[in-house]
């Protein structure tokens, strides 16, 4: 889930980075990894202690109210961590599936899709996300193939930058990278074997790897121009060589990943309605994320066209939800982790 | 009267014959009557056409009718030479047994009744089944008989841990069911669920194992199988082995399977036969086929109507000259296609062999080559039409549901485009994701992964690398192939 989670971030990301921080993109996306990385590890370590959930241990630790807060917060955090990707696919679809301008009615039965993934569980969530993962994996490795030859690499020369610009890509991308939350939430859910905290924080970082690989090679293709170019990844492949022989076979590529995409924002919508059934004591219910794709909807419609304006309160307030969420909470699981086992032996 | 002879054997060889008779009114049951030398009374009833009437002589009326004088000491069965007798006490009991195929013998002197196992109702020889040929391996298909077919799984399986539990299902039918399985190799829990579920069904005939394939489903309204099928002994029993219960179905020449994943039916028999380079190259080209057979119809009218770079410069000036003048939009022409394709495949089927034959030159000659020349539906509507059926027939089992989704694609693709192909393909997969098949999800081994069945999912490794069977199955022993090595 680690891994393809990443298919979120190939959208509008690499124009974002190239538009802060120029030739060196692909650092903060780096940086922004290596640090949800290490929090990863860090829920893996816990998971590795205890078999509890995250919703047990804050239960356990400082009561099933607090919990139930908590629960909700994190709810409305991944509800509203969909919303970003999920205007971004709405571009996108408008951009590269249609040659002419389609109304937003063609967007609309992705609300179908996303009410019925959302209220399908967990375990629905880790099997889509291997079927998906070696979609996104070999999707991405095409299309960056097909980009390959017509790549400068030393347009990402010099490696370096002010740091300011870099601090500000990291701060700029840092609401995309929610990996720990993920990973705490999924806690307990799973049973751990040694070694899997390894191969879970390699698989966070092998997916920033490929977002920032991407990067680097969209900003080796199109250089200075790279933050006019939107959804990099359709954009890549565009010169391979083939193209006017085989058509625009790389776009087939392009929507197969798109499907991978889908299931990553999904997930986040899955993972909401996980959330509310967990704070309101209750079965999986449909009706939970029949309400969240409703408030998606209208939120959608009132954001219609204000593309630049979503990508920015994504940056401003999902930032701090992204630190609250899966910087702050990780730290507070193991807080309620030791608070309860002190419980426990008293 | 009817009621005192309902209740048991003891009321006497004249009231019971009544009763039988009485019973069964039509023409085909026969009575036949006779006397031992020593003189007493026997009666035979037996279905005509159904009972093998000359064993019926040889095996019971010959040595019953040579008794004399003081020969028998009151044990009937004993002097039968037919090896499969069962004596009831209760009067619906032979009557089940008359329809049933079987002849029933009623003794005078102590009103026994027996029912004897000599049932030969017709049927065809064991022949290759249409459905699954094979160039390598076994040809022999199941028939409608469930005795041949049980005899055949023996053939193959002599092993003391085969089940077969035989059950009955259809009020009015009573259609004999075998639930096959080997103990200790089948997942626990699954020949008890099976059978709860044939048993709980009411419905009055059970002509076809599909009959019973809708009622061990849980979700029988599903798009996609939930129980796998097959025709031939020699994979029905390599199931079994795998850790699957089977089901035979009396009058129904196709065996079900269960738990079922989506991959099976990716696999032949003829797989296992032949060398694992090729049968790997062949599975990947049906996986390939399927997906082009359902998507390449949607994908090429969205490549018309929404998104013309997808299609290379050379083939657009193809196809914009041979679309040209089309009364038709490229959905609506696709469509009518796909419904002249359907007609024409559902006529040849039905039609008698010799029919067959001229509606195929009506079809293909007449109707495809004068609409092309009339200019009503262009030539790549036909070529990707022709081509998708075929790659939808390199999975025949999948065909009912392959069909279907490529309509469904169909549809999408006309009124929403490629995005519509992608999320009906997301919410296919979101779907397939979260069915099981008794405790097995149908897209194992994939979702979830299961490492050490994908030497023998889309990839075919050899035998003797297979050494465990499929852990998806949760059979309880595990170990395929024993190793001799210490």
């Amino acid at each position: 889930m680690c891994v393809f989670n990443a298919a979120a971030k190939l959208m509008i990301y690499p124009t974002a980075m190239a538009a802060m921080c120029g030739n060196v993109l692909w650092l903060p996306v780096l940086a922004d990894c290596l640090l949800q990385s290490l929090v990863v590890w860090l829920v893996c370590m816990l998971a590795a202690r205890t078999d509890r959930t995250f919703f047990e241990l804050l239960s356990c630790a400082f009561g099933r109210p607090a919990a139930r807060v908590v629960y909700v917060a994190f709810a409305l955090y991944f509800a509203l961590s969909a919303f970003v990707p999920m205007t971004e696919q709405q571009a996108m679809v408008h951009e590269v599936f249609y040659d002419t301008i389609p109304s937003l009615l063609t967007f609309l039965p992705f609300f179908f899709f996303s009410a019925y993934a959302g209220s399908r569980g967990l375990t629905n969530a880790g099997r889509t996300a291997e079927i998906c993962l070696p979609v996104f994996a070999v999707t991405v490795i095409i299309l960056v193939v097909m980009g390959l030859p017509e790549c400068d690499f030393s347009a990402l020369l010099p490696v370096s930058a002010p740091i300011n610009s870099v601090l500000g890509g990291c701060v700029g991308g840092f609401f995309r990278f929610n990996e720990g939350a993920v990973m705490l939430l999924l806690m307990g859910h799973f049973r751990y074997k040694r070694g899997d905290a390894m191969k879970i924080t390699l698989s966070c970082a092998l997916g920033g790897a490929i977002v920032a690989a991407v990067c680097a090679v969209f900003y080796a293709i199109y250089s200075f121009l790279a933050p006019q170019q939107y959804f990099a990844i359709a954009k890549i492949s565009i010169f391979f060589s083939a193209i006017s022989l085989i058509g625009r076979t790389d776009l087939m590529a392009v929507y197969a990943l798109d499907i991978a995409m889908l299931f990553a924002i999904a997930m986040y919508i899955q993972l909401a309605v996980y959330c509310l059934s967990k704070a309101f004591s209750v079965q999986l219910h449909p009706l939970y994320s029949l309400v969240i794709n409703i408030a998606l909807f209208a939120l959608t419609l009132l954001f219609n066209n204000k593309f630049a304006l979503v990508q920015q309160l994504g940056a401003a307030v999902l930032g701090w939800g992204t630190l609250l969420f899966a910087c702050a909470m990780p730290a507070a699981g193991w807080l309620a982790y030791i608070v309860g086992v002190k419980h426990e032996k008293v | 009267m009817h009621s005192d002879v309902k209740g048991g054997a003891k009321k006497g060889y004249a009231a019971m014959l009544e009763y039988v008779n009485k019973t069964l009114t039509s023409p085909d049951v026969m009575t036949f009557e006779f006397k031992s030398l020593s003189g007493k009374k026997f009666a035979a009833v037996y279905l005509d056409g159904v009972t093998d009437k000359a064993l019926l002589g040889e095996l019971v009326i010959k040595p019953l009718r040579s008794v004399r004088e003081g020969e028998e000491d009151g044990q009937t069965a004993m002097l039968l030479a037919s090896p499969e007798i069962k004596e009831c006490k209760e009067i619906q009991e032979v009557i089940d047994g008359i329809l049933d195929g079987n002849a029933a013998l009623f003794v005078e002197d102590g009103g026994a009744m027996y029912v004897i196992g000599l049932k030969n109702p017709p049927g065809r020889a064991v022949t290759e089944p249409p459905t699954q040929v094979t160039v390598k391996g076994p040809r022999e298909g199941f028939t409608e008989d469930i005795k041949t077919n049980l005899g055949l799984v023996r053939k193959r399986l002599k092993s003391s841990d085969l089940h077969i539990k035989l059950l009955s299902s259809g009020r009015q039918s009573a259609t004999a069911v075998a639930l096959c399985y080997i103990r200790g190799v089948c997942r626990e829990g699954v020949p008890e669920q099976i059978e709860e579920n044939i048993k709980k069904n009411k419905i009055d005939l059970v002509p076809d194992s599909s009959y019973i394939s809708s009622f061990i489903t849980k979700h029988p309204r599903s798009l996609f199988k939930h129980c796998g099928s097959c025709e031939k002994p020699d994979i029905f029993c390599a199931k079994l082995c795998e850790g699957r219960a089977g089901i035979i179905v009396d009058g129904s020449p196709i065996a079900l399977t269960a738990p079922y994943m989506v991959v099976e039916d990716f696999q032949s028999a003829e797989d296992y036969y032949i060398t694992s380079y090729r049968a790997t190259i062949i599975r990947a080209l049906r996986l390939a086929a399927v997906l082009i057979g359902i998507l390449l119809p949607s994908v090429y009218i969205c490549a018309q109507l929404f998104k013309i770079q997808l299609i290379p410069v050379k083939l657009l000036f193809k196809i914009a000259s041979s679309v040209s003048g089309i009364p038709f939009s490229p959905s609506v022409e696709m469509f009518l296609t796909l419904m002249v394709l359907e007609v024409l495949n559902e006529a040849s089927i039905r039609m008698p062999k010799y029919v067959g034959l001229a509606l195929s030159v009506v079809g293909a000659l007449v109707l495809g080559d004068t609409a092309v020349k009339a200019g009503i539906i262009s030539t790549p509507a036909i070529i990707i039409v022709a081509f998708s059926a075929i790659c939808l027939y390199t999975v025949p089992d999948l065909v009912e549901t392959t069909t279907t989704l490529r309509l469904l694609y169909l549809m999408v693709a006309g009124s929403l485009g490629l995005y519509g192909i992608v999320l009906l393909t997301a919410f296919m997969l979101c779907y397939l994701c979260s069915e099981q098949s008794y405790g097995v999800p149908l897209l194992a081994p994939f979702a979830p992964l299961v490492e050490g069945d994908l030497k023998d999912a889309l990839l075919k490794s050899n035998m003797y690398s297979i050494k465990r069977r499929p852990l998806s199955l949760g059979s309880r022993n595990k170990v395929r192939l024993k190793s001799d090595k210490k």
